[in-house]
């Protein structure tokens, strides 16, 4: 069944209007042609109306809006913590990193400093997110070119990090762990955590790299099909307020982990003075499909740079900063041995009390795989945000879909589209 | 009766013996071709692949034939492709749109039969027992269509193949499947050409157009795989192309065209496009292995007795039998993990590959190949060191050449009439959008177009 | 030995290799149409393009710029067809006699008229597919 909303109307075709040609002479040979939503190219529900001349794309119109779920509205009904659970629905590549994110952000709001543990863990967990997603699509790269090998290269390693995300939290595919001010909980086990993360970074990550870099990085058609494809100046990229791997490839040093560091990528992380966690940014000048596989592939080993620095370090201590402001469920202990606890922790639990924000305005934004992931939260001091809006890096990045295709052939569409690595649910939201 | 029957000579008998035979090897193996592959696709991949379907079709009184390593899925697959319902699409031409896999399994069945198989046998004179005919003995060839045309046949009959594939994209009138038909059309035609001439640096060697000859010419001068190794890649190379395997499988890309061609089929007719593909496969192994590799001989310069082409013993028409199966089935192998190791080119880049590379490659060998075979080749061993060197002295002046040449880049954006980031240059982008509410919110300059 | 004939009898099998290979695609396009069930539907009947109506008609002009790609085939092909003939005699040719240097200059002065063609076109720009 085609997508149509107004099923009495007959099907919804809506596709842009072609009169822009109506004002040059019809050559008869242009056609319209539906690539998406339902295209094993468009990883999820993009849709793209193509105008082609033979193979060439003459006019690339993306439509958006067929992953529509409402994740923003519902921000409005969900409390601080439950909220969680949607935005990690929103890019499922890396559900970790928009838990770890939107929690910056109420953290942010409600100006909560987090305890030097539960920074350690998120920076790892971040880290490890930005693998898992950096592996699909460079595993992507080459599957969209036809190398399906590259693409399962790419997914044997996403298990072992879906087994620690499963061990960490209890669930694989959507851990939501975070929580206002820390963690639904500590770690099972730390010993068996380093272990895992360890054992993934170097024996699974690393291996499954050096594979696909063999494979595909000096191989001539992998090098014929994308170099010199969507190339994105750098400032177009600065123009169109692209961010992530896309503008560093582009020759944008921006990352925010150095530009507006939190987590252990700022200096003085444990109040102690301890430095900020050492890595490169690694930026491309070229600009094209290539050099965003490149960045992509430095990026993850950057990565495992980074989980290397800290997986030996982490500190003990507490998890989940409890503190007077309120904000923060206290641990079961304190529920249970002190008074305080019991009523923070009844004061947040019971559905007419929750959080007593400030009635303010916050934004939070890290880096995430896709580039900046933000959200910007408007309190009017109740238990759940007047207003969340999130700043979807996919979103951001797919205006310049249109510009990068146009004049390229049909079918370095799938190679600048998975360059782009577009999530829709986080597009659409 | 004899009289009736008098066509009916040895050969012939072997010959229609040979393709039943043939025929069924073929389409078992173009079955279990799927199976490997996706066996090879799955250990290269770090996957396990198809292994559970055993023969027990669920009937508990066969359950010893469970699991099996999966070597039921085949058989499973077939099954389920026939019981599948046979849907005609609403805008199709529904008789080209049915006919389309029948025509492109048919040249797929057809094309191996002048490969000779087994060589020569010595076939005894026998009486056949009810018709009261008696055939006469003598040497026939194990072979389905032992006819002089030779591999002319065998070019004519395989290149059919395309129009099935177009016919079927065309029907189907869906822009997927005509741009895949359109794609298979142009590089099959492409591809034609080299295919042709590094068959024509054998023939011009060999000097017959017999598929024995060229094995008897193989025997006693060494494979051609090893005289003539740069028109060896090029017909393997053409080779991939006419199969529409990676990397040129455009006319079927399916991230770019869907399902290419076959978007619009399903059932057995979707099926029989597979089983095509698949017997071409190894019809084009087979030409390989007939041209460059010796034919059903075991190792080049050593003449065992059991594959000699001398040899005309039943024993020894098995032996070659095996030898050449499993020659071919090498061949499909190799293909196989080109398959699942490189990525796909693009369509200009695949019909540049042909017109700007192989096409000019094969006519500098095909004529440094006719120069050296009118100074007279010699013979044996020194023969393929002789053409080896050759080979390899022609490929570093060509490398060199090449690299001299200016380079032309095929991966940059041509401007086109009413694109909006790349328009061609003076003309005019008409920015305004075009639904009427927002073109009240936001008046743009110029006069507003007349719906 | 009877190694290939021009006899027309030995193209016999041909019938029978042909009658064989139409008889298994025709069995297999009836046994599945007769086998499998038939449901028809407005939406199912619908032309695929990725879940949307289709945009007008695959029924079109479209410029693959196929005109050229084709005549260009066309005389190259012919060629090469002509070549085959010479290719399979000339080998047999006795070395070193005038026939053998007659062949070989003739087929070089063919294969020049196919470069210079080839080269006409290179600059052409007849093989460009962009």
């Amino acid at each position: 069944m085609p997508y149509t909303l107004r099923p009495d109307q007959g099907y919804d075709i809506d596709v842009e209007s072609t009169r822009y040609l109506e004002s040059h002479p019809d050559t008869g040979d242009r056609w319209t042609l539906n690539f998406g939503p339902q295209h094993p190219a468009t990883h999820t529900t993009l849709r793209l109306v193509l105008e082609l001349d033979g193979e060439r794309v003459a006019r690339c119109t993306p439509h958006i809006g067929y992953l529509h779920s409402g994740f923003e509205k519902l921000g409005e009904a969900l409390d601080y913590n439950q909220y969680v659970t949607i935005v990690s629905r929103m890019n499922y590549l890396s559900p970790i990193a928009n838990d770890i994110c939107w929690h910056h952000a109420v953290e942010t709001l409600f100006g909560i400093e987090i305890t030097p543990r539960c920074k350690v863990l998120r920076t790892i967990l971040a880290e490890l997110a930005r693998i898992q997603d950096h592996l699909l699509c460079i595993g992507a790269a080459a599957l969209d070119l036809g190398a399906i090998t590259g693409f399962l290269y790419g997914f044997n390693p996403r298990e072992k990090i879906y087994d620690i995300m499963d061990f960490v939290s209890g669930q694989r595919y959507h851990p939501d762990w975070t929580r206002v001010g820390g963690a639904m909980q500590d770690l099972p086990d730390q010993g068996t955590f380093q272990r895992m993360v360890k054992a993934f970074c170097h024996e699974d990550c690393l291996p499954a790299i050096k594979d696909i870099e063999t494979l595909v990085n000096r191989n001539r058609i992998f090098m014929d099909r994308t170099r010199g494809i969507g190339v994105l100046t750098r400032q177009e990229a600065i123009a169109w307020s692209i961010s992530g791997p896309l503008a560093r490839s582009a020759g944008v040093a921006r990352d925010l982990r150095k530009d507006a560091p939190y987590l252990c990528y700022a200096d003085n992380w444990d109040g102690q003075g301890a430095p900020a966690v050492r890595f490169q940014v690694p930026v491309c000048q070229d600009g094209d499909v290539y050099a965003r596989f490149l960045v992509r592939i430095e990026e993850i080993k950057q990565s495992v740079r980074i989980i290397d620095q800290l997986i030996d370090t982490i500190p003990a201590g507490p998890l989940n900063a409890f503190t007077d402001s309120k904000m923060v469920k206290p641990p079961k202990g304190e529920v249970y041995g002190s008074i305080e606890g019991l009523i923070q922790h009844f004061e947040l639990i019971m559905s007419n009390r929750g959080w007593k924000p400030p009635v303010a305005e916050a934004y939070g934004c890290q880096e995430t795989a896709n580039g900046e992931l933000g959200y910007f939260i408007v309190s009017d001091g109740g238990p759940r945000p007047w207003r969340v809006r999130t700043r979807p890096p996919s979103f951001i990045n797919y205006q310049v879909m249109a510009k990068l295709t146009e004049g390229h052939m049909l079918a370095d569409i799938v190679g600048i589209l998975g360059s782009l690595n577009i999530v829709a649910a986080e597009l659409d939201r | 009766m004899a009289d009736l029957l008098g066509f009916v000579s040895a050969q012939f008998l072997v010959s229609v013996l040979v393709y039943a035979v043939i025929v069924h090897v073929l389409l078992a193996g173009a079955g279990y071709f799927t199976y490997l592959e996706r066996k090879i696709s799955a250990y290269i991949q770090d996957r396990v692949g198809p292994n559970r379907t055993g023969f027990d079709l669920g009937l508990p009184f066969l359950g010893f034939l469970k699991g099996l390593w999966g070597l039921g899925q085949p058989l499973a697959d077939g099954i389920k492709f026939m019981l599948k319902e046979d849907y005609t699409p609403g805008k199709v031409d529904k008789v080209l749109f049915t006919l389309a896999p029948g025509i492109v399994v048919i040249p797929a069945l057809i094309g191996f039969a002048v490969i000779p198989w087994g060589g020569v046998w010595d076939c005894p004179s026998f009486t056949i027992p009810l018709l009261n005919l008696h055939v006469a003995g003598g040497p026939v060839q194990i072979a389905a269509l032992p006819v002089n045309v030779g591999v002319i046949y065998m070019v004519a009959v395989t290149s059919l193949g395309v129009y099935g594939i177009t016919l079927g994209g065309w029907a189907s009138n869906n822009k997927y499947s005509f741009l895949g038909g359109l794609r298979a059309t142009a590089q099959m035609l492409a591809y034609e050409l080299p295919l042709g001439i590094s068959l024509l640096v054998v023939l011009l060697m060999v000097g017959s157009l017999l598929p024995m000859d060229i094995i008897r010419y193989q025997e006693a001068n060494g494979w051609l795989l090893l005289s003539q190794p740069i028109a060896a890649i090029i017909f393997f190379i053409a080779m991939l192309a006419e199969a529409n395997r990676v990397p040129f499988d455009n006319a079927e890309a399916e991230s770019e065209l869907v399902g290419g061609y076959h978007t619009e089929y399903n059932s057995m007719r979707f099926a029989l496009f597979f089983l095509a593909e698949y017997s071409h496969l190894a019809v084009s192994s087979a030409f390989f292995v007939l041209l460059f590799m010796g034919g059903f001989q075991l190792l080049p310069f050593i003449n065992d007795p059991l594959t000699a082409t001398g040899a005309t013993g039943l024993l020894a028409v098995l032996a070659k039998l095996g030898v050449y199966f499993g020659k071919v089935l090498f061949m499909v192998l190799v293909i196989m993990l080109v398959r699942w190791t490189v990525p796909r080119l693009r369509y200009d880049q695949v019909m540049s590959t042909a017109w700007q590379g192989l096409i000019p490659l094969s006519l500098v060998v095909l004529i440094a190949t006719s120069v050296a075979v009118f100074f007279g080749l010699p013979q044996g061993f020194s023969h393929v060191l002789l053409l080896f060197g050759g080979n390899l002295v022609l490929f570093v002046v060509l490398w060199y050449v090449v690299g001299r040449l200016p380079a032309y880049n095929p991966n940059r954006k041509i401007p086109l009439l009413g694109s909006r980031f790349y328009p061609l240059p003076g003309e005019r982008v008409d920015h305004a959008p075009s639904d009427p509410m927002a073109r009240e919110d936001r008046p743009y300059e110029g006069a507003l177009p007349t719906a | 030995m009877l190694l290939g004939v021009t006899d027309p009898v030995a193209y016999l099998p041909l019938a029978v290799i042909l009658m064989a290979a139409i008889g298994f695609s025709v069995m297999n396009l009836v046994l599945t149409r007769i086998l499998g069930p038939n449901r028809a539907g407005e939406t199912k009947a619908l032309t695929y393009e990725s879940g949307m109506e289709a945009v007008g008609t695959a029924r079109k002009r479209f410029n693959v710029r196929f005109y050229l790609i084709a005549m260009v085939f066309l005389v190259f092909d012919v060629e090469v067809v002509f070549l085959y003939p010479w290719a399979a005699t000339f080998a047999n040719l006795e070395v070193g006699s005038d026939d053998r240097l007659l062949w070989l200059a003739r087929i070089l002065f063919f294969l020049f008229t196919t470069i210079v063609a080839f080269l006409y076109g290179l600059r052409k720009g007849v093989f460009r597919f962009d």
